[in-house]
């Protein structure tokens, strides 16, 4: 089973290294085998060495490890339909996951409507399931009488206090706070036997079909793949997260290729190398230089063409907001706008940053990008002030609208910066198709990049790290 | 909580006992790492316990803790051993002219060397457990610092030789995810990550720590925590933050958590203004 579900992995573009694979074995060895949720923390933590794949990694493991008989399934089939809404009311928030799985189960048999041997996707199986299930309107019941609840959540020794809530919530005081708190509640349990119902449903696919064939069927992808022009809102939720880590390396390469100031000398170096030769100091240390902060100008294409990469643009900028000293920030349509205090607000208040907001004083005239209009401007208006430490991100399709390109404009820019990267989110084949005129700017360009998903954003920074030769900072004393 | 059985089980216990409430997850791992003898990478948000963790398995264990704090720059002679040139400026002074050779003059002995924290893990006389600190914080480079450690537990020293350890130590490494951290270290850990616990454990955590409290209260405290980490905040409240507020509420003798109690200590909880007022908006009660 290990095997198996270790190709899977790889299938799905999770690296697994043979070590790792040796560690799962022998970790397999250490435990008891009894209980599913220690042999999957143990397959988890010797497997999976990153957050953002340990729901991939849930979804295969729960798939090869489906179709166990469970032992009181007789019991649960028994019951008339009304019965078994009435035990699922009792146990949705309780803590008994055997009896909420059978119960999700007993609900997929009954209501899933799946034939053996038959085509049907999970999906309306899943939506079917949900409408026999009722849930909103449990819910609904739990919320209103959600105070004993709560209690059952408390555990042993609340009885005593129980009962004094009781008596209060009785007398017809009910704070807002208690009922959004209840109302929480009740859709946290909820939410929770909605998970158990689609586990539930992909167990008797499973049992039908066999665990490859579901798998096959279904699409189960890793958050660095998706395209982000098309990510659903959960998986731009995905997304979200894994930018943080992205920025940081991506400050951190970019810091590399600054130029270093003069290092210190160091006198405790020195006289430390210099005990290798009886305390004369043939050699001279430095302090390690303090990585110089870049000062980063990033282009960003606010227009309708490439809305949704922007928004995620926006996004990976106010991640990077926080790392670097100096962050400008343009976006542009056909106008040319310094959003950089709306960046810089947007992180100190938490949130994300509109695209609307972003692209408003980015719009002159029409709204279709003219990139020609944007680079004299920037050469004209802001060229002067980039020095050799400044590395200008342009992110952008590159599509004119047939107006003129400026690509002196561009070169000239080039020129006043230390280094200037082009990031097209826009597929390779349709690049140069059309109004697109990418290879009219690409000479200038360190690296034109096709970029649409995370992946492709590390692969850039991480080429960023090759061809510059990146140096150690310091090394060691020996 | 399900039957878990035998060593993880054991597990659970002793660390219940040093104050920590593991869950099924987090029990089979510390069990595996002490099998194994493999060191484990910890990583979740912050004040998710992650520190907390290692103390109490040292704790539980009755092993000495051995911290080394990470931060941008460290290097060997903060991490692993530094030689005491002062020393040995000294001794080649006191021994002026009197030896013809460097190696005579002995002042690469054991006696000169000063051990840091990896050193010193590798060579204590007793097990101790040895947490490596927001180890994200450390740049790329000088992670390959903690490589040999990790894997061989051992430190080499170019003028002395090679020191293994006597007893493997128990090795914790914690990230806070600020950036992606090496293959080559995360292939030598166990990895397990770390989020906020869900409601019913940690009103169990609140339960423990603060027991003088009704059992309703840590539930709906638990609850109200759990309902602010869902907002839009930029610093979500961490456990510590919940005890906190636990113990604030024993304080003040409330016996429920009313609209009135909760803004008047939400301070406790969140640590910026911008944060309380979205909380307040969130959970319905804006400000008078």
């Amino acid at each position: 089973m290990l095997a198996t579900l270790v190709d899977e992995l790889r299938n799905v573009g999770i690296g697994v290294s043979l070590g790792e694979h040796l560690d799962a074995a022998h970790a397999l060895s250490r435990i008891s085998l009894q209980d599913k949720e220690v042999v999957r923390a143990a397959l988890q933590c010797a497997l999976i060495k990153n957050p953002e794949h340990a729901s991939t990694f849930s979804l295969l493991f729960e798939l090869y490890t489906a179709g166990t008989h469970q032992p009181g399934a007789d019991l649960i089939a028994a019951m008339t339909d009304q019965e078994l809404r009435d035990t699922l009311r009792a146990v949705i928030g309780s803590d008994d996951d055997l009896v909420r799985r059978l119960l999700a189960d007993e609900y997929v048999r009954r209501f899933g409507g799946l034939e053996p041997g038959s085509a049907v996707a999970g999906v309306f199986a899943t939506i079917a399931v949900n409408e026999a299930a009722d849930l909103d309107a449990i819910g609904g019941e739990l919320a209103a009488g959600g105070s004993d609840d709560l209690d059952a959540v408390g555990g042993g020794g609340g009885g005593g206090g129980g009962q004094g809530l009781g008596g209060g919530s009785g007398s017809g005081y009910r704070g807002s706070l208690r009922a959004r708190l209840d109302a929480a509640a009740a859709e946290r349990k909820i939410a929770g036997f909605r998970a158990d119902l689609q586990a539930a449903v992909r167990r008797a696919l499973v049992a039908d079909r066999g665990a490859r064939a579901v798998r096959a069927t279904m699409r189960v992808g890793l958050a660095e793949d998706i395209d982000i022009a098309s990510a659903s809102a959960t998986e731009q939720a995905a997304m979200a997260t894994a930018i943080g880590p992205l920025a940081q390396q991506l400050t951190h390469v970019l810091a590399q290729q600054a130029i270093y100031r003069k290092r210190k000398l160091s006198i405790r170096g020195t006289l430390q190398r210099a005990m290798g030769t009886g305390g004369v100091p043939f050699r001279l240390a430095t302090e390690p230089a303090r990585p110089p902060k870049p000062e980063i100008v990033v282009l960003a294409d606010m227009s309708g063409s490439v809305s949704a990469f922007s928004r995620f643009t926006l996004d990976l900028l106010i991640a990077l907001d926080s790392r670097l000293s100096r962050l400008r920030v343009f976006s542009f349509v056909d106008g040319l706008a310094d959003i950089t205090g709306l960046v810089r607000e947007a992180r100190a208040a938490g949130r994300r940053l509109g695209q609307r907001e972003a692209a408003q004083a980015a719009v002159r005239l029409s709204g279709s990008s003219d990139y020609g209009y944007v680079m004299r401007e920037f050469a004209s208006q802001y060229a002067h002030q980039l020095t050799r430490r400044s590395v200008v991100l342009v992110v952008g399709d590159a599509r004119t609208n047939y107006l003129d390109p400026a690509e002196s404009s561009f070169a000239e820019i080039r020129q006043r910066a230390g280094q200037v990267y082009w990031l097209n989110p826009e597929p390779r084949r349709y690049w140069n198709d059309g109004d697109s005129v990418i290879s009219r700017y690409a000479p200038w360009c360190a690296q034109v990049r096709e970029c649409r998903t995370l992946r492709q954003i590390a692969d850039f920074v991480q080429s960023l790290a090759i061809t510059q030769g990146v140096e150690p900072q310091w090394r060691p004393v020996r | 909580m399900t039957q878990i059985p035998g060593p993880v089980d054991r597990v659970l216990d002793g660390l219940r006992g040093a104050g920590y409430l593991a869950d099924a997850t987090i029990a089979t791992v510390v069990h595996l790492a002490a099998e194994l003898r493999k060191p484990v990478l910890v990583e979740g948000p912050a004040g998710t316990g992650k520190t907390q963790l290692a103390k109490s398995v040292a704790l539980a264990a009755g092993k000495r803790l051995i911290r080394l704090q990470c931060y941008e720059g460290l290097d060997e002679s903060k991490a692993i051993y530094e030689w005491d040139y002062r020393r040995q400026l000294l001794q080649l002074q006191l021994q002026q002219g009197g030896e013809s050779s460097l190696d005579a003059a002995g002042i690469f002995g054991e006696e000169f060397l000063l051990s840091r924290p990896l050193l010193a893990a590798i060579r204590s006389d007793d097990p101790v457990v040895l947490l490596i600190d927001e180890v994200d914080r450390l740049d790329i480079e000088s992670e390959a610092l903690l490589l040999e450690v990790l894997s061989e537990y051992q430190v080499s020293i170019p003028e002395l030789g090679t020191v293994t350890a006597r007893h493997i130590p128990q090795v914790f490494l914690t990230s806070n995810n600020s950036r992606d951290l090496s293959e080559a270290l995360k292939r030598r850990c166990l990895f397990l990550h770390l989020g906020y616990p869900t409601v019913e454990r940690e009103a169990e955590i609140v339960a423990l720590h603060v027991p003088e409290l009704a059992g309703h209260l840590a539930a709906e405290i638990a609850e109200l925590v759990a309902l602010l980490r869902q907002a839009d905040l930029k610093k979500p409240p961490s456990i510590a933050e919940t005890l906190d507020w636990a113990r604030t509420l024993l304080t003040l003798g409330a016996t429920d958590v009313t609209d009135e109690v909760t803004r008047q200590t939400l301070s406790v909880l969140l640590k910026y203004e911008r944060d309380i007022d979205t909380a307040l908006a969130e959970l319905g009660s804006g400000r008078a």
